[in-house]
């Protein structure tokens, strides 16, 4: 804390720290190993225990945090950091209108990788790494670790294979995984921390190969499970990105590191 | 800053794959004007004019629910709004500006690889484009050809499977001969969670996409397409083209007008014409132009001539030909069943999907129950009937459905909800009322109770309409 | 914690975390700073702090007056990287501009291992000159924030290797990306020219 500089104090007065991260429930993620989707044939991730937003961040909790950060209302921002979609479905820098669903409990979208980012830091908490998020994502209700269920493959590409049109639903709406976390699967696409580490040319058949003319060796060296589409599809849509992009189906939820006690 | 970046994008694609030709191009390029795109069977207009041109292509990506058959609908991802995707036309040496837009509603990114593009990706690695944002990349259409489009996109099985393709032709500099009537048909293969027929939203099944296992292999995206009102029109005496393409994702194609003899193939859409063929290869991401002149006056079936395909699941067209018969080319009856010796129903009423079947027998109740299973019940209560402990109770040998089985029907027609105990384990949780017809509950029950050491049994449609009406 | 309080107050007002600065203006002192916050496109948005192979703490607002070509690199890789250098310096020579104009960026994506000493050896090692050339290292957020912002994309494989792209970005004195060249071994005539307008004018 001593650490901490003049212009974090005055924020975290502004911030009143919290009123975002007060109503939020969290659930502890036990740390593991898993087979990253995009690697090499042995390539392990390990993953530490963390701590993950049970919900996705929903339209009221960044209402809450464009009121208290002037500098992210949708007119403020500057460009560098959101393209012109940025809270596109609001009506206005303070309104999140109709299409923010009842109370404003759809989950936040149209928000650039920078906006969820600097959300995180203002409630206290950071986006979730990729190797957390995916490690999470991998538990249905009833185990940890349920890719290899045929039917919870087909579950969550069910929904990817469907269009969804403002509003979206509720985060609360959905299964709730072993772990205590909703809508990993089945809401929205979320931001996280490192999503330009996926190497992808958005030519899925060069990048099923070495492209040694883009990338440094050793870049995608085939997928581990080339039966889980699911995966393809969230790295496709992570490939596809820009930092500045701001996009209608995908949003974003914080994590922490488990607190050392 | 993103556009000035796409627009280098765009350069360095044209300046890495054209080396020399590109500029020596751009010396002849006249002019500007935005290329006509056409739904399928239509095909843009003839170009006229004698001098290359900029072409400007906007093409938006929208994934939206369509029907695949009467009564089932399938989430499409199209280029166009359709499936296929818009016909685009251009002139050999024009200079093309493609936009690709991706729908802000739509849930992934899209991108697309032109086989008539001479280039890494045919455009792929340049138009890759999330939701809500657009790409623009140029290329010189060098060659002349009919050739396919289709999303690249991983995983590309999967955005192929759900009807990403397209034809684009480049006209060569002297045309092809001219003909009366063209046509764009396009052939692909559907892989549905359900069984063919099975009502209502379908899914896509990566399992049945792996095995190749297509339920529906169709023209123009949707079984009846090009069939009764929509068939293909001609008059006798007229000459035909059809610019055929087959997107896959799977199946190569064995394209066959029954009753007809196509004059001319430009097989594979290349220089090479062979004559007087009955039957031609559509590779998947492959095409053909067929020609020939309709002598006679009737209806004619397009197939794919591996048949099972055609007359079950979909792949079946008609063109049909007005104007007097012309005894001497064909005498008999003027009755296209004779060209037909599958059988005529299919082809005679021309009936666009088949209507869901109706189980003759409990063997056929439990085998159709069985796929209807899959769709509606499987992602709670598993495949095999276990449930999840805790949350989903199991069906496998289960105590609390053997033990009445008109609460069963009652649990399938309304949901259940409240406290439960099933093989001595309680459940509090919630099923919802699933909107099954009466013949699709007496399926699926039948199916379950002689499945997983369950008692056995029947249900009919008959038992579940009295308790709908209780 | 610092780093992170600096980006958000960034937001606010350049000032309250430009202040600390001040070599950096001596360093360019014949460039016109820009007076106000920097323009909507500007990387000197991101408030993060950066050591140079030199030793000096900067922030990006450092490169504020003056064109730079900058690419992201790791000192220890093997195959692309040095291609990339290649490919600045072909771009350096034949743009042939004033390091008084035009600067050299190297930023390094492993800054666990290239520590600025280790960056001012590799500097030496492959004789990058000291008047036009400036390597750069930080912590992974900050360099993962600036690869978002150059479009960049990077990933640990191994011990020591990274796969990334290979992206050479021209930016403009207010900090604008205005060209950029990917892949290796592309040519540079776009580049070159880029470069050319922005310094001589179009
Ligand atoms: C969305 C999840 C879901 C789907 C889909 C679903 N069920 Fe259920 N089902 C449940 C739940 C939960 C219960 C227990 C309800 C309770 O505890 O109150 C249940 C209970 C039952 C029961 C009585 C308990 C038992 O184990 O015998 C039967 C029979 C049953 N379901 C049959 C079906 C059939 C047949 C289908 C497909 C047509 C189906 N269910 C689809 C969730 C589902
Ligand atoms: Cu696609």
């Amino acid at each position: 804390m001593k650490l901490l500089s003049a212009g974090w104090l005055i924020l975290g007065t502004l911030s009143a720290f919290g009123a975002g991260a007060a109503s939020r429930e969290m659930s502890e993620i036990p740390g593991g190993v898993y087979r990253p989707q995009y690697g090499t044939k042995d390539e392990q991730v390990e993953v530490e225990s963390f701590v993950l937003d049970n919900y996705a961040v929903t339209n009221a909790d960044y209402l809450e945090f464009v009121t208290e950060n002037p500098r992210w209302r949708k007119s403020q921002t500057p460009q560098i950091f959101a393209d012109a979609a940025y809270l596109k479905h609001w009506i206005a820098d303070l309104d999140p209108g109709p299409d923010s669903g009842p109370e404003g409990m759809s989950p936040v979208t149209n928000v650039s990788w920078f906006a969820a980012r600097a959300y995180c830091r203002w409630s206290g908490s950071r986006l979730p790494t990729l190797a957390e998020w995916e490690f999470a994502a991998r538990a249905s209700e009833s185990k940890p670790d349920a890719i290899g269920d045929v039917d919870f493959r087909q579950r969550i590409l069910d929904w990817y294979a469907k269009p969804a049109k403002p509003p979206l639903p509720k985060v609360t709406d959905g299964f709730i995984n072993v772990y205590g976390v909703t809508g990993l699967h089945g809401l929205v696409w979320e931001w996280v921390s490192d999503w330009n580490s996926v190497l992808l040319t958005g030519e899925s058949r060069v990048d099923a190969g070495l492209e040694r003319q883009l990338f440094c060796a050793g870049a995608s060296a085939g997928s581990a499970d080339p039966s889980d589409y699911a995966a393809f599809l969230r790295f496709a849509m992570r490939a596809s990105l820009q930092a500045d992009y701001a996009v209608g189906n995908l949003g974003f939820r914080c994590a922490k590191d488990r607190s050392p006690n | 800053m993103r556009v000035s970046i796409l627009i280098t994008i765009a350069w360095l694609f044209l300046a890495t794959m054209l080396p020399a030709t590109h500029v020596s191009h751009a010396a002849e390029v006249k002019g500007e004007e935005h290329a006509v795109l056409t739904a399928a069977p239509s095909v843009p207009p003839l170009i006229t004019r004698k001098h290359s041109t900029k072409v400007i292509v906007e093409l938006e990506v929208r994934e939206r629910v369509g029907t695949i058959a009467e009564g089932v609908e399938y989430t499409f991802w199209t280029f166009g709004g359709t499936v296929p995707g818009r016909f685009i036309r251009v002139r050999e040496g024009d200079q093309v500006e493609f936009h690709l837009k991706n729908h802000p509603d739509n849930k992934v990114p899209h991108n697309i690889d032109l086989h008539a593009v001479t280039g890494p990706g045919g455009g792929a690695t340049s138009s890759f484009t999330p939701p809500g944002h657009e790409s623009i990349f140029s290329f010189a259409a060098l060659n002349p050809g009919l050739y396919v489009y289709h999303c690249a996109t991983a995983p590309v099985g999967m955005h192929i499977a759900n009807g990403m393709y397209g034809l684009i032709l480049v006209d060569s500099k002297k045309g092809l001969p001219k003909v009366d009537r063209e046509y764009y048909v396009m052939q692909g293969d559907f892989y549905t969670v359900g069984s063919n027929g099975d009502t209502g939203l379908q899914t896509f099944s990566m399992e049945k996409a792996l095995r190749e296992d297509a339920e529906y292999v169709v023209f123009n995206g949707s079984v009846g397409a090009l069939t009764g009102d929509h068939a293909l029109q001609a008059e006798v005496g007229e000459t035909v083209r059809l610019y055929v393409g087959n997107g896959g994702p799977n199946l190569v194609s064995s394209f066959h007008v029954i009753g007809e003899i196509f004059d001319e193939v430009r097989i594979e859409a290349g220089d090479a014409i062979n004559r007087n063929v009955q039957t031609t290869l559509v590779p998947a991401g492959g095409a053909a132009i067929v020609d020939f002149k309709v002598d006679v006056p009737g209806t004619f079936i397009l197939v794919d001539h591996s048949i099972f395909r055609a007359f079950n699941k979909g792949a079946l067209g008609m063109l049909k030909v007005t104007g007097k018969p012309n005894t001497a080319v064909y005498s008999g009856q003027q009755d296209q069943r004779i060209y037909l010796p599958e059988g005529g129903a299919v082809q005679t009423t021309p009936e666009p999907a088949p209507k869901p079947k109706l189980a003759a027998n409990k063997a056929e109740r439990i085998e159709m129950g069985r796929g209807a299973y899959q769709t509606n019940c499987v992602a709670c209560h598993q495949a095999d009937g276990q449930g999840i402990a805790g949350a989903f109770p199991p069906l496998a040998k289960s105590d609390y459905l053997n033990a009445d089985v008109n609460r069963a029907i009652d649990t399938v027609l309304s949901g259940l909800q409240g406290e439960i105990t099933v093989n001595g384990e309680p459940y509090n949780n919630v099923m919802p009322s699933l909107g099954l017809s009466d013949e699709k509950i007496a399926n699926i029950l039948t199916y379950v109770l002689n499945s997983w050491d369950n008692d056995g049994g029947e249900v009919s449609p008959a038992q579940v309409s009295k308790r709908r009406k209780k | 914690m610092i780093r992170e309080a600096c980006i958000i107050v960034a937001m606010f007002s350049i000032a309250a975390c430009g202040g600390s600065s001040e070599h950096e203006h001596s360093a360019h002192d014949h460039a016109d700073m820009p007076a106000a916050a920097p323009t909507g496109h500007s990387i000197f948005h991101l408030g993060s702090k950066w050591m140079t192979h030199g030793n000096d703490e900067v922030r990006l607002n450092a490169l504020a007056g003056k064109a730079h070509v900058i690419a992201m690199v790791y000192s220890s890789c093997e195959v692309a990287c040095p291609r990339i250098i290649a490919d600045m310096h072909e771009i350096k020579d034949k743009a042939s501009i004033d390091p008084s104009e035009l600067g050299f960026v190297l930023v390094s994506i492993d800054p666990d291992r290239d520590t600025p000493d280790h960056l001012a050896k590799f500097a030496e090692r492959t004789g990058l000159d000291e008047s036009a050339w400036t390597l750069l290292t930080s912590q992974d957020d900050n360099v993962r924030e600036l690869a978002a912002v150059l479009g960049v994309r990077y990933r640990r494989v191994s011990e020591t290797d990274f796969a990334h792209s290979n992206i050479i970005s021209l930016i403009n004195t207010d900090g604008e990306v205005v060209h950029q060249q990917m892949g290796l071994g592309s040519a540079s005539d776009e580049m070159v020219s880029a470069i050319h307008s922005l310094i001589h004018g179009a």
